[in-house]
């Protein structure tokens, strides 16, 4: 499945930072996931959980964080928001892979450009303390 | 606290697995970058390789033109990632199967963005080789690819029109500059050999002269067909030299 694609891509990025940074363990890594991507926080937790522990770095605590898709116009500067707008279930699934391809669905609701720049809640990020 | 993307680590780790990695390029468009690509990668997998071949022309892709491939979501299989799609025996990605075909405006920081999402979650199970159809120039797209991976070659192609070499030679002193092996330099759409000796020039294997194929168009979208032209027949001859390349 795609969420574990990202939960190894998660993992990964923690042992090469901890690797960088000579660190036998991390306390936390907090993982945005963006509303736009729409990814199934509990496939992605477990498969956290799994890769998790045959990680070549200790990982305290791992939390899962939301964050809100807004969309701001390059054209005309109106901001909005994913749950504004009406997207069908196939568009909703290409997003879902790429979140870039949003731009071949979603138009600026004011404007109807396809120029603009996702605001916040793209897709996944990761802080590690 | 340190911000990461995780998902150019998990990109590297991909195409480090690969042993072979080959960008089809040139700063202009038009000269046949995507025919080649795929017939090539055809071609070596004729030849007995495992290939995949990536279409990495994230706003104009065309490779699914060529193998008659109708882009959408119907062909992706997920298996802890996503699988390329078996085309004619390559294995084969592009953004088309997730726009529909449809058309996809992005600026330079969305098509790495695009390029580096797709590359984290696609595996390429046990290929020996991976063809990467670029778009035309030097953008974001080229410069992220190519540091993405250790085994990167370059196959230049031009086609023998003046405005098409100085813009060849532009591309390879750049490229050189950066440290990037030019592996081969491929003239397409010529009845002589007129850059043969730019390629001994730059240490580039010479593939061509590759003719003006007047029964390739017939045959696009059909990889049955595209094997049984002369383009085809004209290609397949330089597959060997991927041997030579790394």
């Amino acid at each position: 499945m795609h969420e574990w694609a990202l939960a190894e891509s998660i993992i990964r990025a923690v042992e090469a930072y901890a690797a960088e940074n000579k660190l036998s363990k991390v306390r936390l890594v907090k993982v945005y996931l963006g509303e736009l991507q729409a990814i199934d926080a509990e496939v992605l937790g477990f498969a956290l959980q799994q890769l998790r522990g045959e990680a070549a770095v200790e990982i305290e605590e791992i939390k899962l964080l939301s964050e809100e898709a807004v969309f701001r116009c390059n054209r005309c500067g109106h901001e909005w928001r994913l749950s504004d707008i009406e997207l069908d279930e196939a568009a909703r699934e290409a997003i879902h892979f790429v979140p870039e391809v949003m731009h071949t669905y979603i138009k600026c609701p004011r404007c109807g450009s396809t120029d603009y720049t996702v605001v916040s809640g793209r897709g996944i990020r990761i802080e590690i303390e | 606290m340190v911000a990461i993307d995780p998902r150019w680590v998990m990109a590297r780790r991909r195409l480090e697995g690969v042993p072979r990695v080959l960008f089809v390029e040139s700063s202009k468009g038009g000269v046949g970058k995507t025919v080649f690509s795929t017939l090539y990668a055809l071609a070596l997998r004729d030849t007995g390789y495992t290939v995949g071949l990536f279409d990495a022309d994230f706003t104009n892709p065309g490779v699914h033109t060529v193998l008659g491939v109708e882009p959408g979501l119907g062909l992706i299989r997920e298996e802890k990632g996503v699988l390329p799609v078996d085309v004619g025996g390559v294995l084969f990605m592009s953004i088309a199967f997730y726009t529909g075909g449809g058309p996809l405006g992005l600026r330079g920081y969305e098509a790495s963005s695009a390029l580096v999402e797709l590359l984290a979650v696609t595996r390429w199970p046990g290929i020996d080789i991976l063809v990467v159809d670029t778009p035309p120039g030097i953008s974001d797209e080229h410069m992220d690819l190519h540091s993405l991976s250790p085994h990167t070659r370059v196959a230049a192609v031009s086609t023998p029109s003046r405005l098409s070499v100085e813009s060849l030679r532009r591309h390879v002193s750049l490229l050189r500059s950066e440290g990037i092996r030019v592996a081969g330099l491929v003239e397409n759409m010529s009845s002589e050999p007129r850059l043969r000796g730019y390629a001994e020039e730059i240490g580039a294997d010479y593939i061509g002269p590759l003719p003006h194929d007047p029964g390739l168009e017939e045959a696009i979208g059909d990889p049955g067909r595209l094997r049984e032209t002369r383009l085809y027949r004209e290609i397949a001859r330089f597959t060997g030299l991927v041997e030579r390349w790394w």
